[in-house]
């Protein structure tokens, strides 16, 4: 009992490591800090369509789509994209009603503007198309099955309050150079795991 | 585990998902098409030669290493013939058409009167052509029958058609079609069977082979069915009409000649000639 004195007399001696000296910052719910970044991929589908004079032969399609990348910073991401989308050739032609399929792949940059769980971005790179087929050839609308491409668009994310998971929204327009005198324009929904 | 990472297969399949869904619609689909020379057929009737064009598909030469087990597989299969390098289970062909019955311009046909152009005209379509052993024209062979009507018995036949003036009309000759054909043609060309009891000739033109068997008593059960290189399209009508067709063509193993260092395969089927009438 007496040792149990002397000491308490030591211990309340010694400094408070734990005061409050402020008040503490409004707090942001989720911290969009703890969401993962780094190498993430994302799984996409929705529609692709031609624009030019692709379009009077070919039909808008089904689309189908991939991307893996790296968050560099938290606002710049590289990534490579990779779709594939199919169609029905169309219009007063002996061919029409054949299906074909373009395949796409692409080395894009991505800006991403935060906001809490919502977040804006817009991406855009270059690469190659591929056709399934030579139809476009045999209505000399192209004269090789695969040409460079580059294109770009914008999009809305939304990040779950997992720390891995979002979902979003995107469209993209690119230049088909072998394509006579055509784009394609896609609309896309997506769900992105981040490691 | 890391507890960040166990999300990791999840993502992971869904990356394979989507690349398997791309690699797999390339895989399935890869026909190539080739555009046949459009052609009037002038509408002159049966007293006329039918109006034809014609597409010669070409191929490459087999490798040795595929010249080999053509001749393994020729071993295998038992009977005496060559396995054909164009063959039926590798190539597969299928025509897409538009027939438009409309007034053609004096350089299109000369001397067509517009006016006298009936409002409603019929046609027929008419597939022949050739494997690397024999070719067949439907032409040739009602000129090789004689007789006073001539008789037309098709390879690969349509159904009659009834167009109405500046209108059109779509159709495919389907790879099943041709796979009849094709059949028909080499049981003409190398199983002919002249036994009046079953002769090849008419009997397999007139008779789908699964249907009725007639005139194929020599073909082997197991044969490799050599498809057709060269598609020749012909039109018969009574009046004035314009056919546009494209050649759909899937080449499983790559055959077609698309390499300028491989050389060009070139077969020299013989013209079926029919029997004499009796």
């Amino acid at each position: 009992m007496v040792a149990a004195l002397a000491t308490s007399w030591l211990a309340g001696g010694a400094p408070a490591r734990a005061q409050v000296t402020s008040e503490p910052s409004a707090v942001v719910f989720p911290d969009p800090t703890k969401f993962a970044h780094g190498l993430y991929t994302e799984g996409e589908f929705g529609a692709l369509w031609f624009n030019g004079r692709a379009s009077a032969e070919i039909s808008p399609g089904f689309a189908v789509g991939a991307r893996v990348g790296y968050d560099i910073f938290r606002f710049f991401a590289l990534q490579v994209h990779l779709m594939g989308s199919t169609h029905q050739s169309q219009g007063d032609t002996p061919i029409a009603g054949q299906l074909l399929q373009m395949y796409q792949g692409l080395i894009e940059g991505k800006l991403t503007l935060r906001l809490v769980q919502w977040s804006f971005f817009a991406e855009g790179g270059f690469g190659a198309a591929r056709m399934s087929s030579n139809l476009l050839a045999a209505r000399q609308l192209a004269r090789y099955r695969t040409g460079f491409t580059a294109g770009g668009g914008a999009g809305l994310d939304y990040h779950f309050l997992s720390r891995h998971f979002s979902v979003g929204v995107r469209g993209g327009y690119y230049v088909l150079s072998d394509v006579s005198g055509s784009r394609d324009g896609n609309v896309t929904m997506y769900l992105r795991y981040t490691f | 585990m890391d507890p960040h990472s166990r999300g990791l297969p999840g993502g992971l399949v869904l990356l394979a998902l989507a690349g398997a869904a791309t690699l797999g619609c390339n895989a399935l689909n890869a026909p190539l098409y080739f555009q046949g020379p459009t052609f009037w057929g002038t509408g002159g009737g049966d007293d006329e030669p039918m109006a034809t064009s014609g597409l010669t598909l070409r191929f490459r030469n087999p490798t040795m290493q595929e010249q080999m087990k053509l001749a393994a597989q020729r071993d295998a299969l038992g009977y005496d013939m060559d396995v054909p390098w164009i063959s039926r289970d590798k190539v597969h062909v299928e025509v897409s058409y538009k027939v438009t019955y409309r007034c053609p311009t004096e350089a299109e046909v000369p001397m067509v009167d517009c006016a006298d152009l009936p409002g409603e005209a019929s046609f027929t379509l008419i597939t022949d052509g050739a494997n690397e052993y024999t070719k067949y024209d439907t032409q040739a062979v009602a000129d090789g029958l004689g007789g006073d009507d001539p008789i037309f018995l098709p390879l690969i036949p349509s159904v009659p058609r009834t167009l109405a003036l500046n209108s059109s009309f779509s159709g495919i000759v389907r790879e099943d079609d041709f796979a009849e054909g094709e059949l028909d043609l080499d049981a003409l060309g190398r199983w002919n069977d002249t036994d009046p009891a079953s002769p090849t000739f008419a009997g397999v033109l007139i008779n789908r082979s699964e249907v009725n068997p007639i005139g194929m008593n020599l073909v082997p059960r197991n044969l490799a069915v050599p498809a057709m290189f060269e598609i020749d399209v012909r039109l018969r009508s009574n009046a004035p009409m314009l056919v546009e067709y494209y050649v759909r063509v899937r080449d499983d193993d790559d055959r077609l000649f698309h390499n300028e260092s491989d050389t060009l395969y070139e077969p020299a089927p013989a013209l079926f000639q029919p029997p004499p009438l009796m």
